[in-house]
């Protein structure tokens, strides 16, 4: 370590160096201010021993525009001081000095000062390379991030792409649908698809929990229930006679498979919450089966909304178990709305959730308007019951207006 | 969410507090799981002082039950109203052996 004496005395300056160069220490020395401000800034030196009075300049400047000057490391300065002084010492320290030392110097104190002033510069270049390791890993770390975002982005998106289209009709039978991701990815899954000329499908599904490993199993089961899959396929079979033309599955019989198929065990105990529905449009009935999921909303285009709570339990819980249906008959006008539990669920700024109640409350209040319209109302009674904060779970609602 | 455990006899007691949700859920899986393969068969996870649950938390606790199955060994909950309210609305009651307070679930697990 290279210390600076600065000291506008000959004869002090030599032994001071002396004193120092016997304790092995690399010394410099200069007999003004400037001088020493100028190889302080070069970076020659760690360490200043300076002497408070000096002509041109005394030590409270030079303290002061050291440390002013922004420097890479830690500089040490002592300042040498007259025992009638303590003034100095005062104003010197506050100027920045981090220690004084009285005249005449007694040599092994000075030592023992410059020992302690190096165990703080041993500490600053400890939290330097401390500092360097973090930025670096900070650094690493955004920039993993930015890739992680970026591919739950794309991911997202084809999620997304998974829903139902709004635009067109299918038989007749028009919807639209609410779909907030509490994370990127949805655990929550739906879909509406014509099955035969007269027939339509449709279900909602939320995989227990939220973000990737709940997104994933969506996305399987969203593949495995299109109707559009050669051989072997849950919502159609081929019957065993001739024809050979594919059967609609009824809704029970698709959710039992689906029961079957997903036991949950020791790898994956994500189980589900289904609802599954055919609809007939020639005769005007949707076959509706529940599991375990938050009982579905019908409004009735002449009379109050009522949950339809019939149910079983919820998918891939326990194999083997009856799932029943309910045969509801529609008129024209009727709407059914399905929804994830991440709506009842809501929690507002207070902890108290939106509730089934609510729910039928806000839906009461879109008689009248369009599909589109009905959405905006619904989208915004949730957002405004959450407050600005994003939602703790995922968000999905399906409306179906015959 | 505190997470504390107890030993009555032959039964092992886990009593959950506060909010029991996702985030929550690996670390009680595996508490679940070391008492579930370690233990004589008789388990009650107390959810009295439980705030809220989610689906998380449910699967959690469906998979420690059906571990205990295997086993042939009881997975017993009491629970606070609003996790059974929860609880209702997946039908997962219909699955649980759900006791309405402490005592009368080491009771009915003594019983065998």
């Amino acid at each position: 370590m290279r210390i600076l004496i600065v000291d506008d005395d000959r004869v002090t300056r030599m032994v001071i160096e002396r004193s120092l160069q016997r304790y092995g220490y690399e010394t410099l020395t200069v007999d003004n201010i400037n001088a020493a401000l100028e190889l302080v800034l070069k970076g020659v030196v760690q360490f200043v021993i300076t002497d408070w009075l000096m002509p041109g300049g005394n030590g409270t400047m030079l303290c002061e525009q050291i440390r002013n000057a922004n420097l890479p490391s830690y500089i040490y300065i002592i300042i040498v001081t007259a025992l009638e002084d303590s003034q100095s010492v005062v104003e010197g320290m506050d100027a920045g000095a981090d220690d004084f030392i009285r005249k005449p110097i007694q040599f092994d104190e000075l030592h023992a000062r410059i020992r302690a002033g190096e165990r703080i510069l041993q500490l600053e270049q400890e939290l330097q390379e401390n500092n360097l390791r973090l930025s670096e890993t900070t650094n690493q770390l955004l920039a993993a991030n930015e890739t992680i975002n970026h591919d739950l982005k794309m991911a997202a998106t084809m999620q997304r792409s998974l829903l139902p289209n709004t635009s067109a009709q299918i038989q007749g039978i028009a919807i639209d649908w609410l779909f907030h991701p509490s994370t990127h990815l949805s655990g929550d899954i739906f879909n509406f698809f014509p099955l035969d000329k007269h027939h339509c499908g449709f279900y909602i599904i939320d995989v227990a929990g939220h973000g990737i490993a709940s997104a994933m199993q969506s996305f399987t089961l969203s593949r495995l229930l299109s109707p559009d899959t050669q051989g072997g396929n849950y919502l159609k079979y081929r019957s065993l006679e001739a024809p050979y033309q594919k059967i609609i599955q009824s809704a029970p019989a698709v959710i039992a498979a689906l029961n079957h198929q997903f036991q949950t065990d020791e790898t994956n105990i994500l189980y589900f919450t289904m609802v599954y529905g055919v609809i007939d449009t020639q005769a005007k009935t949707i076959e509706l089966c529940q599991a375990g999921h938050p009982s579905s909303l019908y409004l009735h285009h002449n009379d109050a909304a009522e949950f339809i709570d019939e149910g079983g339990l919820a998918v891939g819980i326990i194999d083997g178990i009856d799932y029943h249906s309910v045969l509801l008959h529609y008129q024209p006008g009727d709407r059914l709305f399905l929804y994830s539990d991440g709506i009842t669920e809501c929690e507002s700024a207070d902890g108290e959730m939106f509730g089934s109640e609510r729910l039928r409350r806000s839906v009461e209040k879109t008689r009248g308007l369009s599909i589109a319209e009905t959405i905006q109302s619904l989208d915004l009674d949730i957002r405004t019951w959450r407050g600005s904060v994003g939602f703790d779970d995922d968000i999905s609602l399906l409306v179906l207006a015959t | 969410m505190v997470i504390n455990e107890q030993k009555h006899d032959d039964i092992d007691i886990v009593i959950l507090s506060g909010r029991f949700v996702m985030a929550d859920a690996p670390e009680v899986r595996e508490r679940l799981k070391t008492l579930v393969e370690a233990g004589q068969g008789k388990l009650l996870v107390n959810m009295e002082s439980v705030t809220f649950i989610d689906s998380s938390a449910c699967a959690v606790l469906i998979s420690a039950f059906k571990a205990m199955q295997l086993k042939t060994g009881r997975l017993v909950l009491v629970n606070s109203p609003i996790v059974q309210s929860l609880i209702e609305l997946t039908r997962l009651h219909t699955v649980f052996e759900i006791m309405p307070n402490a005592e009368a679930a080491i009771a009915a697990l003594a019983a065998g």
